[in-house]
Protein backbone atom coordinates (compact mmCIF):
# COMPACT_ATOMS: atom_id res chain seq x y z
CA UNK A 1 0.00 0.00 0.00
CA UNK A 2 2.49 2.35 0.74
CA UNK A 3 4.79 1.29 -2.32
CA UNK A 4 5.38 3.34 -5.00
CA UNK A 5 2.64 2.83 -7.78
CA UNK A 6 3.77 1.41 -11.21
CA UNK A 7 1.84 2.70 -14.19
CA UNK A 8 1.01 0.94 -17.09
CA UNK A 9 2.60 2.00 -20.47
CA UNK A 10 0.27 2.47 -23.49
CA UNK A 11 3.35 3.22 -26.06
CA UNK A 12 4.70 6.43 -24.86
CA UNK A 13 2.07 7.19 -22.59
CA UNK A 14 1.96 5.98 -18.69
CA UNK A 15 -1.74 5.23 -17.09
CA UNK A 16 -2.26 4.52 -13.09
CA UNK A 17 -5.18 3.22 -11.72
CA UNK A 18 -7.40 4.58 -9.60
CA UNK A 19 -5.61 2.65 -6.75
CA UNK A 20 -2.30 3.46 -8.54
CA UNK A 21 -2.97 6.96 -8.46
CA UNK A 22 -4.33 7.00 -4.78
CA UNK A 23 -1.46 5.20 -3.46
CA UNK A 24 0.84 7.33 -5.60
CA UNK A 25 -0.21 10.46 -3.46
CA UNK A 26 -0.68 8.74 -0.19
CA UNK A 27 3.28 8.14 -0.83
CA UNK A 28 4.02 11.55 -1.47
CA UNK A 29 1.62 12.62 1.89
CA UNK A 30 3.63 10.51 3.50
CA UNK A 31 6.83 12.33 2.88
CA UNK A 32 5.43 15.64 4.46
CA UNK A 33 6.25 16.56 7.35
CA UNK A 34 3.54 17.41 10.66
CA UNK A 35 1.30 20.44 9.77
CA UNK A 36 -0.35 22.75 12.37
CA UNK A 37 -3.73 23.64 11.05
CA UNK A 38 -6.11 26.22 12.49
CA UNK A 39 -9.49 26.14 12.40
CA UNK A 40 -13.09 25.63 14.09
CA UNK A 41 -14.66 22.58 14.99
CA UNK A 42 -17.60 22.42 12.31
CA UNK A 43 -18.73 18.94 12.82
CA UNK A 44 -17.58 16.06 15.51
CA UNK A 45 -18.78 11.96 15.29
CA UNK A 46 -17.95 10.37 17.67
CA UNK A 47 -19.02 6.65 18.70
CA UNK A 48 -17.89 4.38 21.80
CA UNK A 49 -17.74 1.60 18.78
CA UNK A 50 -15.53 3.31 16.15
CA UNK A 51 -11.54 3.44 16.37
CA UNK A 52 -11.74 7.11 15.37
CA UNK A 53 -13.20 10.03 15.96
CA UNK A 54 -14.61 12.40 12.72
CA UNK A 55 -13.78 15.61 12.93
CA UNK A 56 -14.68 18.81 10.31
CA UNK A 57 -12.50 21.68 10.73
CA UNK A 58 -13.47 25.32 8.99
CA UNK A 59 -12.23 28.52 8.29
CA UNK A 60 -14.10 31.38 10.30
CA UNK A 61 -15.17 32.69 7.40
CA UNK A 62 -16.64 29.26 6.67
CA UNK A 63 -15.94 28.61 2.84
CA UNK A 64 -13.16 26.21 3.44
CA UNK A 65 -13.68 23.13 5.37
CA UNK A 66 -10.98 20.16 5.89
CA UNK A 67 -12.00 16.68 7.04
CA UNK A 68 -9.69 15.06 9.64
CA UNK A 69 -9.29 12.20 12.02
CA UNK A 70 -8.09 11.35 15.19
CA UNK A 71 -7.84 8.02 17.35
CA UNK A 72 -10.44 7.95 19.95
CA UNK A 73 -7.89 7.29 22.67
CA UNK A 74 -6.42 10.29 21.86
CA UNK A 75 -9.71 12.32 21.50
CA UNK A 76 -10.80 11.15 24.86
CA UNK A 77 -7.49 12.33 26.65
CA UNK A 78 -8.68 16.01 26.26
CA UNK A 79 -9.84 17.35 29.47
CA UNK A 80 -12.38 18.98 28.66
CA UNK A 81 -13.78 17.32 25.61
CA UNK A 82 -13.70 19.59 22.35
CA UNK A 83 -17.14 20.93 21.43
CA UNK A 84 -18.57 21.94 18.33
CA UNK A 85 -17.88 25.43 18.16
CA UNK A 86 -14.15 25.75 19.37
CA UNK A 87 -11.36 27.00 17.86
CA UNK A 88 -8.01 24.49 17.62
CA UNK A 89 -4.81 24.18 16.20
CA UNK A 90 -4.45 20.43 14.93
CA UNK A 91 -0.91 18.90 14.78
CA UNK A 92 -1.36 16.09 12.10
CA UNK A 93 -0.16 14.84 8.51
CA UNK A 94 -2.41 15.25 5.24
CA UNK A 95 -3.77 11.72 4.60
CA UNK A 96 -5.92 10.17 1.65
CA UNK A 97 -8.30 7.66 2.19
CA UNK A 98 -7.32 5.54 -0.78
CA UNK A 99 -10.55 3.42 -1.72
CA UNK A 100 -12.52 6.79 -1.97
CA UNK A 101 -9.48 9.14 -2.85
CA UNK A 102 -10.79 11.54 0.05
CA UNK A 103 -7.91 13.55 1.77
CA UNK A 104 -8.10 14.04 5.23
CA UNK A 105 -5.96 15.42 8.45
CA UNK A 106 -4.80 12.98 10.26
CA UNK A 107 -4.57 14.75 14.29
CA UNK A 108 -2.18 13.70 16.26
CA UNK A 109 -2.39 16.59 18.92
CA UNK A 110 -5.41 18.95 19.43
CA UNK A 111 -5.14 22.08 20.95
CA UNK A 112 -7.56 24.71 21.88
CA UNK A 113 -6.51 28.33 20.94
CA UNK A 114 -8.29 31.83 22.09
CA UNK A 115 -11.22 31.68 24.30
CA UNK A 116 -10.92 27.71 24.19
CA UNK A 117 -7.41 28.05 25.49
CA UNK A 118 -8.40 30.59 27.99
CA UNK A 119 -11.40 28.56 29.29
CA UNK A 120 -9.14 25.71 29.73
CA UNK A 121 -6.33 27.54 31.44
CA UNK A 122 -9.41 28.73 33.58
CA UNK A 123 -10.16 24.68 33.98
CA UNK A 124 -7.15 24.01 35.78
CA UNK A 125 -6.32 27.19 37.82
CA UNK A 126 -9.99 25.98 39.11
CA UNK A 127 -8.65 22.84 39.96
CA UNK A 128 -5.52 23.60 41.37
CA UNK A 129 -7.66 26.44 43.77
CA UNK A 130 -9.85 23.83 44.62
CA UNK A 131 -7.34 21.32 45.64
CA UNK A 132 -6.08 24.18 47.69
CA UNK A 133 -8.76 24.38 49.52
CA UNK A 134 -9.86 28.08 48.12
CA UNK A 135 -13.75 26.82 47.24
CA UNK A 136 -14.45 25.05 51.04
CA UNK A 137 -17.34 26.20 52.60
CA UNK A 138 -15.86 26.35 56.02
CA UNK A 139 -13.78 29.36 54.55
CA UNK A 140 -17.06 30.89 54.17
CA UNK A 141 -18.20 33.74 56.40
CA UNK A 142 -21.80 34.83 56.87
CA UNK A 143 -22.09 38.53 55.89
CA UNK A 144 -23.83 41.02 58.99
CA UNK A 145 -26.68 41.38 59.32
CA UNK A 146 -26.54 45.24 58.67
CA UNK A 147 -23.69 46.35 57.33
CA UNK A 148 -22.44 50.25 58.49
CA UNK A 149 -20.17 50.43 55.31
CA UNK A 150 -20.82 48.55 52.02
CA UNK A 151 -17.50 48.59 50.24
CA UNK A 152 -18.14 48.14 46.20
CA UNK A 153 -15.31 47.39 43.93
CA UNK A 154 -16.66 48.27 40.35
CA UNK A 155 -16.07 49.51 36.92
CA UNK A 156 -16.03 53.59 36.51
CA UNK A 157 -19.29 54.54 35.45
CA UNK A 158 -20.96 51.34 35.42
CA UNK A 159 -24.43 50.18 35.13
CA UNK A 160 -23.62 47.24 37.75
CA UNK A 161 -22.70 50.26 40.32
CA UNK A 162 -26.35 51.68 39.49
CA UNK A 163 -27.97 48.36 40.03
CA UNK A 164 -25.91 47.66 43.40
CA UNK A 165 -26.27 50.93 44.91
CA UNK A 166 -29.88 51.74 44.06
CA UNK A 167 -31.06 48.29 44.58
CA UNK A 168 -29.63 48.75 48.14
CA UNK A 169 -31.13 52.19 48.65
CA UNK A 170 -34.06 51.17 47.98
CA UNK A 171 -34.45 48.63 50.92
CA UNK A 172 -32.36 50.10 53.20
CA UNK A 173 -32.46 53.73 52.50
CA UNK A 174 -29.61 54.65 55.15
CA UNK A 175 -27.16 52.35 53.39
CA UNK A 176 -23.95 53.48 53.50
CA UNK A 177 -21.33 52.63 50.61
CA UNK A 178 -17.07 53.19 49.51
CA UNK A 179 -17.15 52.77 46.04
CA UNK A 180 -13.90 52.19 44.29
CA UNK A 181 -14.10 52.42 40.62
CA UNK A 182 -11.21 50.12 38.33
CA UNK A 183 -11.22 48.97 34.75
CA UNK A 184 -12.38 45.61 35.15
CA UNK A 185 -11.24 44.16 31.85
CA UNK A 186 -7.62 44.50 30.13
CA UNK A 187 -4.44 43.34 31.03
CA UNK A 188 -4.19 45.38 34.82
CA UNK A 189 -7.76 44.98 35.41
CA UNK A 190 -6.54 42.35 38.11
CA UNK A 191 -4.06 43.78 39.82
CA UNK A 192 -6.09 46.70 40.18
CA UNK A 193 -9.55 45.04 41.25
CA UNK A 194 -7.31 42.78 43.61
CA UNK A 195 -5.67 46.44 45.20
CA UNK A 196 -9.16 48.13 45.39
CA UNK A 197 -10.46 44.65 47.19
CA UNK A 198 -7.27 44.95 49.96
CA UNK A 199 -8.30 48.82 50.39
CA UNK A 200 -11.66 48.04 51.03
CA UNK A 201 -10.57 44.96 53.37
CA UNK A 202 -8.24 47.58 55.19
CA UNK A 203 -11.08 50.19 55.86
CA UNK A 204 -12.11 49.07 59.20
CA UNK A 205 -15.77 50.78 58.70
CA UNK A 206 -16.33 48.72 55.67
CA UNK A 207 -18.33 45.47 57.10
CA UNK A 208 -18.98 44.09 53.58
CA UNK A 209 -17.11 44.20 50.04
CA UNK A 210 -19.26 43.30 46.84
CA UNK A 211 -17.33 42.76 43.55
CA UNK A 212 -19.47 43.99 40.46
CA UNK A 213 -19.67 43.79 37.28
CA UNK A 214 -22.20 43.71 34.33
CA UNK A 215 -22.81 40.27 31.61
CA UNK A 216 -20.09 40.44 29.30
CA UNK A 217 -18.36 38.02 26.89
CA UNK A 218 -16.21 35.09 28.28
CA UNK A 219 -13.07 37.44 27.79
CA UNK A 220 -15.08 40.21 29.43
CA UNK A 221 -14.64 38.47 32.25
CA UNK A 222 -11.53 37.01 32.08
CA UNK A 223 -10.58 39.47 34.98
CA UNK A 224 -12.31 37.73 37.54
CA UNK A 225 -11.23 34.32 37.13
CA UNK A 226 -7.50 35.74 37.18
CA UNK A 227 -5.50 34.17 40.34
CA UNK A 228 -4.34 37.32 41.46
CA UNK A 229 -8.07 38.36 41.81
CA UNK A 230 -9.03 35.00 43.21
CA UNK A 231 -6.17 35.35 46.08
CA UNK A 232 -6.86 38.68 47.12
CA UNK A 233 -10.81 37.78 47.57
CA UNK A 234 -9.43 35.11 49.63
CA UNK A 235 -7.09 36.66 51.50
CA UNK A 236 -9.95 39.57 52.68
CA UNK A 237 -11.18 39.19 56.44
CA UNK A 238 -14.15 41.21 55.39
CA UNK A 239 -16.78 39.05 53.82
CA UNK A 240 -16.92 39.61 49.64
CA UNK A 241 -19.84 38.84 47.54
CA UNK A 242 -19.30 38.58 43.79
CA UNK A 243 -21.75 39.47 41.79
CA UNK A 244 -20.30 39.25 38.06
CA UNK A 245 -22.11 39.30 34.78
CA UNK A 246 -25.52 37.38 34.92
CA UNK A 247 -26.79 33.88 36.41
CA UNK A 248 -25.48 31.94 34.19
CA UNK A 249 -21.76 33.04 34.52
CA UNK A 250 -19.31 31.36 36.72
CA UNK A 251 -15.92 33.25 36.82
CA UNK A 252 -13.59 31.25 39.51
CA UNK A 253 -14.24 34.46 41.69
CA UNK A 254 -17.65 33.27 42.36
CA UNK A 255 -16.21 30.33 44.53
CA UNK A 256 -13.86 31.88 46.48
CA UNK A 257 -16.11 34.59 47.27
CA UNK A 258 -18.05 34.10 50.74
CA UNK A 259 -21.30 34.87 48.92
CA UNK A 260 -22.39 33.98 44.62
CA UNK A 261 -24.56 36.77 43.86
CA UNK A 262 -26.03 35.61 40.62
CA UNK A 263 -26.19 39.54 39.41
CA UNK A 264 -25.67 42.87 41.24
CA UNK A 265 -28.83 43.54 42.05
CA UNK A 266 -29.47 40.14 43.63
CA UNK A 267 -26.23 41.47 45.75
CA UNK A 268 -28.00 44.10 46.88
CA UNK A 269 -30.42 42.09 48.33
CA UNK A 270 -28.33 39.56 50.14
CA UNK A 271 -25.81 42.96 51.50
CA UNK A 272 -28.94 45.02 53.45
CA UNK A 273 -32.24 44.22 54.73
CA UNK A 274 -35.65 44.75 53.86
CA UNK A 275 -35.94 47.85 55.96
CA UNK A 276 -39.94 48.08 55.72
CA UNK A 277 -40.30 44.48 55.74
CA UNK A 278 -37.84 44.03 59.20
CA UNK A 279 -40.06 46.74 60.43
CA UNK A 280 -43.07 45.17 60.03
CA UNK A 281 -41.58 41.91 61.16
CA UNK A 282 -40.81 43.20 64.40
CA UNK A 283 -44.42 44.95 64.34
CA UNK A 284 -45.97 41.52 64.49
CA UNK A 285 -43.07 40.39 66.69
CA UNK A 286 -43.85 43.07 69.26
CA UNK A 287 -47.52 42.62 69.01
CA UNK A 288 -47.36 38.58 69.65
CA UNK A 289 -44.53 39.15 72.56
CA UNK A 290 -47.46 42.05 73.99
CA UNK A 291 -50.19 39.33 73.42
CA UNK A 292 -48.10 36.52 75.41
CA UNK A 293 -47.14 38.91 77.94
CA UNK A 294 -50.84 39.49 78.52
CA UNK A 295 -51.52 35.85 78.83
CA UNK A 296 -48.70 35.31 81.14
CA UNK A 297 -49.70 38.57 83.58
CA UNK A 298 -53.27 36.60 84.09
CA UNK A 299 -52.17 33.35 84.19
CA UNK A 300 -49.30 34.22 87.43
CA UNK A 301 -52.10 36.78 88.69
CA UNK A 302 -54.74 33.62 88.75
CA UNK A 303 -52.03 31.58 90.11
CA UNK A 304 -51.01 33.71 93.05
CA UNK A 305 -54.63 34.44 94.54
CA UNK A 306 -55.09 30.80 94.25
CA UNK A 307 -52.14 30.84 96.98
CA UNK A 308 -53.28 34.07 98.74
CA UNK A 309 -56.77 32.12 99.88
CA UNK A 310 -55.06 29.33 101.28
CA UNK A 311 -55.18 29.13 105.22
CA UNK A 312 -51.48 29.88 106.10
CA UNK A 313 -51.31 32.76 103.70
CA UNK A 314 -55.04 34.30 104.55
CA UNK A 315 -53.80 34.09 108.34
CA UNK A 316 -50.07 34.24 108.75
CA UNK A 317 -50.41 33.60 112.38
CA UNK A 318 -51.28 30.17 112.41
CA UNK A 319 -48.48 29.28 111.23
CA UNK A 320 -46.83 30.34 113.79
CA UNK A 321 -49.06 29.49 116.25
CA UNK A 322 -48.44 26.12 115.44
CA UNK A 323 -44.88 26.14 115.55
CA UNK A 324 -44.82 27.70 118.76
CA UNK A 325 -47.51 24.78 120.20
CA UNK A 326 -44.71 22.09 118.94
CA UNK A 327 -42.02 23.92 120.78
CA UNK A 328 -43.80 24.35 123.79
CA UNK A 329 -44.67 20.83 123.99
CA UNK A 330 -41.06 20.09 123.53
CA UNK A 331 -40.41 21.94 126.35
CA UNK A 332 -42.82 20.64 128.72
CA UNK A 333 -41.21 17.09 128.00
CA UNK A 334 -38.08 18.45 128.52
CA UNK A 335 -38.54 19.88 132.10
CA UNK A 336 -40.92 16.85 132.70
CA UNK A 337 -37.90 14.33 131.86
CA UNK A 338 -35.72 14.88 134.55
CA UNK A 339 -38.08 15.22 137.54
CA UNK A 340 -39.42 12.01 136.04
CA UNK A 341 -36.48 10.20 135.49
CA UNK A 342 -35.68 11.65 139.33
CA UNK A 343 -38.86 10.32 140.96
CA UNK A 344 -38.89 6.59 139.01
CA UNK A 345 -35.26 6.10 141.27
CA UNK A 346 -36.22 7.36 144.24
CA UNK A 347 -39.24 4.71 143.86
CA UNK A 348 -37.20 1.64 142.60
CA UNK A 349 -34.50 3.13 145.39
CA UNK A 350 -37.40 2.70 148.30
CA UNK A 351 -38.55 -0.74 147.03
CA UNK A 352 -35.01 -1.73 146.80
CA UNK A 353 -34.51 -0.47 150.32
CA UNK A 354 -38.05 -2.22 151.58
CA UNK A 355 -36.57 -5.32 150.44
CA UNK A 356 -33.19 -4.53 152.16
CA UNK A 357 -34.69 -3.93 155.15
CA UNK A 358 -37.24 -6.62 155.51
CA UNK A 359 -33.70 -9.38 154.80
CA UNK A 360 -31.89 -7.31 157.66
CA UNK A 361 -31.97 -7.95 161.11
CA UNK A 362 -33.21 -4.37 161.90
CA UNK A 363 -36.48 -5.61 163.15
CA UNK A 364 -34.82 -7.88 165.31
CA UNK A 365 -32.28 -4.57 166.63
CA UNK A 366 -35.33 -2.54 167.14
CA UNK A 367 -36.61 -5.04 169.43
CA UNK A 368 -33.67 -4.31 172.16
CA UNK A 369 -31.55 -7.39 170.45
CA UNK A 370 -27.88 -6.39 169.40
CA UNK A 371 -25.11 -7.72 167.31
CA UNK A 372 -21.69 -7.88 168.63
CA UNK A 373 -18.59 -8.70 166.24
CA UNK A 374 -15.15 -8.44 166.73
CA UNK A 375 -12.59 -6.47 165.10
CA UNK A 376 -12.09 -8.37 162.08
CA UNK A 377 -15.67 -8.04 161.79
CA UNK A 378 -16.86 -11.70 162.42
CA UNK A 379 -20.00 -12.11 164.53
CA UNK A 380 -19.73 -13.36 168.26
CA UNK A 381 -21.95 -16.32 169.44
CA UNK A 382 -19.66 -17.57 172.04
CA UNK A 383 -18.09 -15.60 174.90
CA UNK A 384 -15.04 -17.97 174.36
CA UNK A 385 -14.46 -16.39 171.16
CA UNK A 386 -13.04 -12.97 173.04
CA UNK A 387 -11.31 -12.51 175.66
CA UNK A 388 -10.52 -9.61 177.99
CA UNK A 389 -9.05 -6.19 177.04
CA UNK A 390 -10.60 -6.96 172.86
CA UNK A 391 -11.73 -4.57 171.09
CA UNK A 392 -15.92 -5.17 169.88
CA UNK A 393 -18.27 -3.79 168.15
CA UNK A 394 -22.10 -3.43 168.68
CA UNK A 395 -24.14 -2.88 166.52
CA UNK A 396 -27.64 -1.73 168.31
CA UNK A 397 -31.60 -0.68 166.42
CA UNK A 398 -29.97 2.68 165.89
CA UNK A 399 -26.23 2.68 165.40
CA UNK A 400 -23.41 1.33 167.33
CA UNK A 401 -20.65 1.29 170.01
CA UNK A 402 -17.51 0.43 170.03
CA UNK A 403 -15.85 -1.11 173.21
CA UNK A 404 -13.52 -2.79 175.38
CA UNK A 405 -14.00 -6.41 176.76
CA UNK A 406 -13.50 -6.46 180.82
CA UNK A 407 -14.51 -9.33 181.61
CA UNK A 408 -15.49 -13.24 180.04
CA UNK A 409 -17.90 -15.42 181.42
CA UNK A 410 -17.99 -18.44 180.12
CA UNK B 1 -14.13 0.95 141.17
CA UNK B 2 -13.51 4.43 142.21
CA UNK B 3 -14.36 5.49 145.69
CA UNK B 4 -17.37 7.39 144.50
CA UNK B 5 -19.51 4.83 142.27
CA UNK B 6 -22.12 6.66 140.06
CA UNK B 7 -25.98 6.40 140.80
CA UNK B 8 -26.27 3.32 138.70
CA UNK B 9 -23.49 1.46 139.69
CA UNK B 10 -23.99 1.80 142.97
CA UNK B 11 -28.04 0.94 142.68
CA UNK B 12 -27.02 -1.96 140.32
CA UNK B 13 -25.13 -3.05 143.40
CA UNK B 14 -27.28 -2.64 145.80
CA UNK B 15 -30.00 -4.63 143.80
CA UNK B 16 -27.70 -7.15 143.81
CA UNK B 17 -26.96 -7.72 147.22
CA UNK B 18 -30.63 -7.01 147.87
CA UNK B 19 -31.18 -10.39 145.63
CA UNK B 20 -28.49 -12.32 147.32
CA UNK B 21 -29.79 -11.92 150.60
CA UNK B 22 -33.03 -12.91 149.20
CA UNK B 23 -31.19 -16.66 148.06
CA UNK B 24 -30.31 -17.03 151.64
CA UNK B 25 -27.48 -18.98 151.00
CA UNK B 26 -25.32 -16.67 152.90
CA UNK B 27 -23.83 -17.25 156.37
CA UNK B 28 -24.80 -14.96 159.04
CA UNK B 29 -21.04 -12.80 158.91
CA UNK B 30 -21.52 -12.61 155.11
CA UNK B 31 -25.66 -11.38 155.35
CA UNK B 32 -24.64 -8.76 157.87
CA UNK B 33 -21.83 -7.54 155.80
CA UNK B 34 -23.56 -7.41 152.99
CA UNK B 35 -26.60 -5.72 154.92
CA UNK B 36 -24.13 -3.00 156.14
CA UNK B 37 -22.91 -2.48 152.71
CA UNK B 38 -26.36 -2.25 151.30
CA UNK B 39 -27.63 0.51 153.95
CA UNK B 40 -24.13 2.51 152.58
CA UNK B 41 -25.48 2.52 149.09
CA UNK B 42 -28.33 3.44 149.86
CA UNK B 43 -27.44 6.38 151.80
CA UNK B 44 -25.23 7.15 148.21
CA UNK B 45 -27.65 6.73 145.73
CA UNK B 46 -30.11 8.81 148.03
CA UNK B 47 -27.51 11.94 148.41
CA UNK B 48 -27.37 11.65 144.78
CA UNK B 49 -31.09 11.83 144.14
CA UNK B 50 -31.37 15.06 146.06
CA UNK B 51 -28.33 16.81 144.71
CA UNK B 52 -29.73 16.05 141.54
CA UNK B 53 -33.92 16.89 142.34
CA UNK B 54 -31.81 19.92 143.81
CA UNK B 55 -30.53 20.77 140.17
CA UNK B 56 -33.42 20.49 138.22
CA UNK B 57 -35.78 22.16 140.60
CA UNK B 58 -33.18 25.32 140.44
CA UNK B 59 -32.48 25.27 136.30
CA UNK B 60 -36.46 25.31 135.95
CA UNK B 61 -37.11 28.18 138.74
CA UNK B 62 -34.32 29.91 136.57
CA UNK B 63 -35.77 29.02 133.02
CA UNK B 64 -39.15 30.33 134.75
CA UNK B 65 -37.72 33.30 135.49
CA UNK B 66 -36.62 33.76 132.02
CA UNK B 67 -39.99 33.02 130.67
CA UNK B 68 -41.82 35.92 133.03
CA UNK B 69 -39.29 38.63 132.31
CA UNK B 70 -40.03 39.24 128.47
Amino acid sequence: MSAKPVPISYGDRRVFSVSGFNQGIAWYLKRLPAIWVEGEIAELRRNDRWGFVFITLKDTDGRSTLSATMTRQRFDALEPSPQVGERVHALGRGEIWERRGELRLAVIKLERFGIGMLLQQIEVLRARLAAEGLFAAERKRPLPFLPRTIGLVCGSDAAAKRDVIETAEERYPPARFRVLEVPVQGAGAPARIAGALRLLDADPGVDVIVLARGGGSVEDLLAFSDELVCRAVAACSTPVVSAIGHEQDSPLVDQVADVRAGTPSLAAKLIVPDYAAETARLDTLLARAGRALEGNTARSRRLLELLASRPAFRSPETWISIRRERLCTAAEGLRRAAPDRIQRETLRLRHDHERLRLLGPAATLERGYAIVQDSAGAVLRDAAATAPSKEIAVRLGRGGVRATVTEVHE
Amino acid sequence: MTDEPSFEQARDELEQIVRKLEDGNTTLDEAIGLWERGEQLHALCRAQLDQAEARVAELLRRMDDAADKP
